[in-house]
């Protein structure tokens, strides 16, 4: 399973979403029969403007909303069928605003290890950790220093580098790169290239700007409620 | 044992002297402008309806002589008391009337049963007299500690949404997400009666202490009651507490372990 980098990804998809259909509070239709294919390995990005439902969208990937119509699967599963925290523990969303537990950056990067649902995974040393931080760009960042202390550019690696640490089967990013300079954008960049490589890990990443990669494997915009290829039309990579 | 002096009565008259207070209350309300005089209103009248209807009540049961009436009149009073926690707390997406009624019946009656049988050695254990003022003592007090239990969780939940949501999506289950939370809320419902028992008999004279002393009672039989009674409200407060919001947190919860509340 899983695909060489740049070649042609031939596994079957790890999330589908199929005819999703959301209206808002106020009647606005918000999807009207979104279709998504996430391949094994795939860095996608989904762009648009505020408000058109990118975040919604990752957050109905990670089952924390719902759509009123359509089906969504992970590994040709309905999502209804697969228990939350299963899924959340392989299928990783990162908000905008990461949230961070009271402690250190060494707290917060294993706080997930005592979950139920990670019991069973080696913890990181000390060491392995520094060094992934070190790849992040956040060598000036002791791993007993308050996160309290962290800019927001920092707790957002930090927030990645938490859900890269349980080695997850697909990456939900939201705006990740809102908060970063360039030089750090760069650090993320080659690290999300660098786990997509090596474990085949997904990475959906939303943005409302322009596509932070430079050679995505699909760059979709969020267009009527569908997504359709970026300057291109529907039935493009990524949209089924 | 009794002391000498038996207990006073009192008449309408004196009933009418007593309304003198509400008349301040009221009086009060008008020069400043407070409003509420409506509810003072409401509020006597509902403290004469209710007491009197509960003292016939009472007057019925006592000689009924059977468990059947004692416990139906125990439990209208814990329903009663769920249905004021419903009206209290204002948090209306989770439906959380059910749970609390089922775990004041449930830790409620456990409590009440253990004073009466255990504590006391009331014989039989569901002998009004006992059951029905301790187990009223129970309801009334447990219900604030609930009440302030749930607004927290509800609460704690809402502001700490992100943090909460960070930790599901990080595999965690509702359980582990909301363990803060669920440690503040209870920590919320028990410490109201945990700080009565360190004023009590300084700052103030609890109620069936200060009735078994005007109703003629030996002052050192009547603090033991009060002991009793204070210890057995840290034992509801937390068993109401732990049980309400053990099972309402799940319905804060949707069926992926998903945060209802927004």
């Amino acid at each position: 399973m899983g695909s060489e980098p740049g070649g042609p990804i031939l596994a079957a998809p790890v999330l589908q979403c199929i005819d999703l259909r959301l209206t808002l509070p106020d009647g606005r239709p918000l999807f009207q029969g979104l279709c998504l294919d996430i391949l094994p390995g795939q860095y996608l990005q989904i762009v648009g403007p505020s408000g058109c439902g990118k975040t919604t969208l990752l957050r109905m990937l990670a089952a924390f909303e719902r759509p009123e119509a359509g089906t969504i699967l992970w590994n040709g599963t309905p999502l209804e069928d697969v228990p939350g925290p299963v899924l959340r523990s392989s299928v990783i969303y990162v908000a905008q605003t990461p949230g961070m537990v009271a402690g250190t950056v060494h707290t917060n990067l294993l706080v997930p290890f005592g979950f139920r649902s990670h019991r069973n995974r080696p913890q990181p040393s000390p060491q392995e950790i520094r060094h992934l931080l070190d790849r992040m760009g956040m060598k000036d960042v002791a791993l007993d220093r308050s996160v309290q202390d962290l800019s927001a550019g920092q707790r957002h690696r930090l927030a990645v580098l938490r859900a890269l640490l349980l080695h997850p089967q697909v990456l939900l990013l939201d705006e990740p790169m809102s908060a970063l300079d360039r030089e750090s954008q760069a650090s993320v960049e080659s690290m999300l290239e660098a786990v997509r490589v090596q474990e085949a890990t997904s990475i959906v990443l939303v943005s409302h700007q322009e596509p932070v990669r430079k050679r995505p494997d699909a760059v979709l915009r969020m267009h009527l409620g569908r997504l359709v290829p970026e300057g291109g039309h529907e039935n493009g990579p990524g949209s089924s | 044992m009794r002391m000498d002096q038996a207990l006073l009565e009192i008449g309408p008259s004196q009933l009418l002297v007593a309304l003198g207070f509400i008349v301040l209350g009221a009086a009060t309300s008008l020069v400043h402008g407070l409003g509420l005089e409506r509810d003072l209103f409401w509020g006597t009248l509902r403290t004469f309806a209710q007491l009197f209807v509960m003292g016939y009540v009472l007057t019925l049961i006592f000689r009924v002589r059977h468990p059947g009436p004692v416990l139906a009149f125990y439990g209208v009073m814990i329903l009663s008391a769920a249905w004021i926690i419903r009206s209290r707390v204002s948090e209306r997406a989770v439906a959380f009337f059910l749970p609390t009624l089922a775990s004041m019946l449930a830790g409620y009656f456990v409590i009440t049963y253990v004073v009466t049988a255990f504590v006391v050695g009331v014989q039989p254990w569901w002998r009004p007299q006992y059951f029905l003022p301790l187990g009223g003592m129970v309801i009334g007090n447990s219900m604030n500690a609930v009440a302030i239990a749930l607004e927290r969780l509800f609460g704690e939940l809402r502001r700490r949404r992100g943090d909460v949501e960070m930790l599901l999506s990080l595999g965690a289950d509702y359980k582990e997400a909301s363990a803060e939370t669920f440690r503040a809320a209870i920590k919320a419902g028990m410490i109201p009666s945990i700080n009565a028992m360190m004023g009590v008999g300084i700052v103030f004279l609890p109620g069936m202490m200060t009735g078994q002393i005007l109703a003629g009672a030996d002052p050192l039989v009547a603090i033991r009651y009060q002991i009793v009674v204070m210890l057995m409200l840290v034992g509801s407060t937390t068993l109401g507490t732990l049980l309400v919001v053990w099972l309402v947190r799940r319905r804060c919860f949707g069926p992926k372990h998903e945060l209802l509340l927004r």
